[in-house]
């Protein structure tokens, strides 16, 4: 059956176990069947690993080439590619990098500690998350945003009742907003009270109850809020923050 | 002809858009795309080939259609093809001789198919509905390949030759990869263009590869060398002028790089049809 031989090729391309596809393959007098099937194993494992890297440049730098391509060539293994677009494929890679152990961050990153381990670490987990986040916000769906001057219609009213949602292509990380508008990924630093209140306000809380809600659980806000909430909702707004 | 001559184009590659958009090169003819680099993508790579498409016909070719898989057709990516075809008003659009996983799963690379009659059946039957579910002929580019099967029961050219019989599908004839499979596999590479109909070839691809000794791989990394030149000519000279493009996808040069190979095809199509 044909299919079969394509069965067996796909097992020994993903799996590299050539046992059913050897038998399939015609001889050919320059190279072994094993060698030909090769091309495609390698071709296979190069092509994956060249997207991972594309998407996790700033993690490479950070574990080093070395151990990044080994770490990368695990996951392939794990996770056949199952779809037919390669660009959605290293997302889920940052998944399985923040799976691993300690005892498995510890041997990957042991000969790179320029500074303290655990300083290290959660600097290379930040990038990690931070370059999913531009991936997969990358390839989704744009939004329209709400136009600043939307908001200077409302009512003191009708704005505290306000309920804002994020951009639909966006991630929502502890320090940094990532989001696409105008057709480009943007990543916009956040301070602490800002992620705090921006958390309430897409988790779909109205903003006057938010801001209640903030200063009442982070007393220690209080006058960075008074002084730039409305500067705030301005840069937010002008920077197309909200769907 | 089925297919409009559109003279000469070029792949269009992420390092040359701004150039392209700036310059908008008359060198060129027209571009052909990558179909998967943009069906999915948002709204300002849609704006910026509606941009390209005032100046140039554009081509799509994909690499995901995985024609002989046993795995059912994707509705969903071919519908979504259809929208860009449609988006773009394209002269046709192409795909490849092959498959590219099955059971869920995608190598992302072109799987050569055992050249079989019952292979035959079920690649036409697929065909067949994609033309229908895209309202339109597909284009269908033959592979290079680095293994062949013992269950094949034709050559390779055979196949695609009946392939069309069977389904007036287009031919998008990779020159490059008849030179590569036929130095793989041992066949000749000017019967097997000899024997593609000519009122069905649509495009013709030049590329570059790279020679290991044992095997060839069709890398698309370099120039156009000059026994796939040679076969070139004699397409031309076998099947009459036809569109054709370089492919150049890895190590991309300067544009102008690119524009000086696509100019040796044109001059050399020039020479051949007025001799």
């Amino acid at each position: 059956m044909s299919f079969a031989s394509l069965n067996n090729l796909q097992a020994a391309i993903l799996e590299k176990n050539f046992t059913l596809a050897l038998p399939d393959i015609k001889p050919n007098q320059r190279i072994s069947p094993q060698a030909q099937i090769n091309i495609y194993v390698e071709g296979y494992r190069l092509r994956l690993l060249a997207a991972i890297r594309s998407d996790y440049p700033e993690t490479l730098t950070l574990i080093g080439e070395k151990k990044f391509d080994e770490l990368a060539l695990e996951f392939i293994e794990q996770n056949p590619s199952e779809n037919y677009n390669l660009d959605f494929y290293p997302h889920k890679f940052a998944n399985f990098l923040l799976q691993l152990s300690d005892k498995s961050w510890s041997e990957a990153i042991s000969d790179r500690v320029e500074t303290k381990h655990a300083q290290h670490m959660s600097v290379i987990k930040d990038s990690i998350l931070k370059e999913q986040a531009i991936a997969i916000v990358f390839m989704g769906e744009e939004s329209e945003p709400v136009a600043p001057n939307e908001l200077a219609k409302l009512s003191p009213e009708e704005f505290g009742n306000l309920i804002l949602k994020p951009r639909l292509a966006s991630k929502f990380l502890q320090s940094l907003y990532v989001y696409r508008h105008n057709n480009e990924v943007q990543k916009v630093p956040l301070s602490e009270a800002e992620y705090l209140l921006l958390e309430k306000l897409f988790a779909g809380t109205p903003v006057t109850t938010a801001l209640d809600e903030l200063i009442t659980n982070y007393p220690q806000y209080q006058a960075e809020i008074a002084q730039n909430l409305t500067n705030w909702f301005s840069k937010w707004t002008a920077q197309g923050f909200f769907a | 002809m089925k297919y409009q001559n559109i003279g000469f184009g070029l792949g269009l590659r992420s390092p040359h858009y701004d150039e392209i958009l700036a310059t908008r090169p008359k060198q060129v003819d027209w571009f052909e795309i990558i179909s998967e680099n943009f069906i999915d993508a948002h709204q300002g790579y849609w704006e910026f080939l509606a941009d390209l498409r005032q100046d140039y016909p554009i081509i799509m070719h994909g690499v995901s259609l995985s024609i002989g898989s046993p795995d059912p057709i994707n509705k969903e990516y071919l519908k979504k093809l259809a929208k860009l075809a449609d988006f773009l008003q394209v002269p046709w659009l192409s795909d490849h001789l092959c498959w590219t996983g099955m059971n869920g799963k995608n190598t992302h690379d072109l799987l050569p198919l055992p050249y079989s009659e019952e292979m035959l059946a079920h690649v036409a039957n697929k065909i067949h509905q994609v033309q229908e579910i895209l309202g339109r002929n597909i284009v269908i580019e033959n592979p290079s390949s680095y293994v062949e099967f013992n269950a094949s029961q034709m050559p390779e050219s055979e196949f695609l030759v009946k392939l069309v019989k069977a389904t007036d599908c287009g031919i998008l004839l990779d020159v490059n990869n008849v030179f590569v499979s036929a130095f793989n596999h041992g066949f000749d590479a000017r019967e097997y263009i000899y024997a593609m109909p000519a009122p069905n070839i649509a495009q013709i691809h030049l590329a570059g590869h790279k020679n290991f000794g044992t095997h060839i791989i069709d890398t698309h990394d370099n120039f156009v060398l000059d026994e796939v030149w040679q076969l070139y000519d004699y397409a031309i000279k076998t099947k009459g002028q036809i569109s054709t493009m370089i492919e150049w996808d890895e190590n991309i040069p300067e544009f102008s790089v690119l524009v000086a190979e696509l100019e040796k095809a044109r001059n050399l199509s020039s020479a051949r049809l007025a001799a």
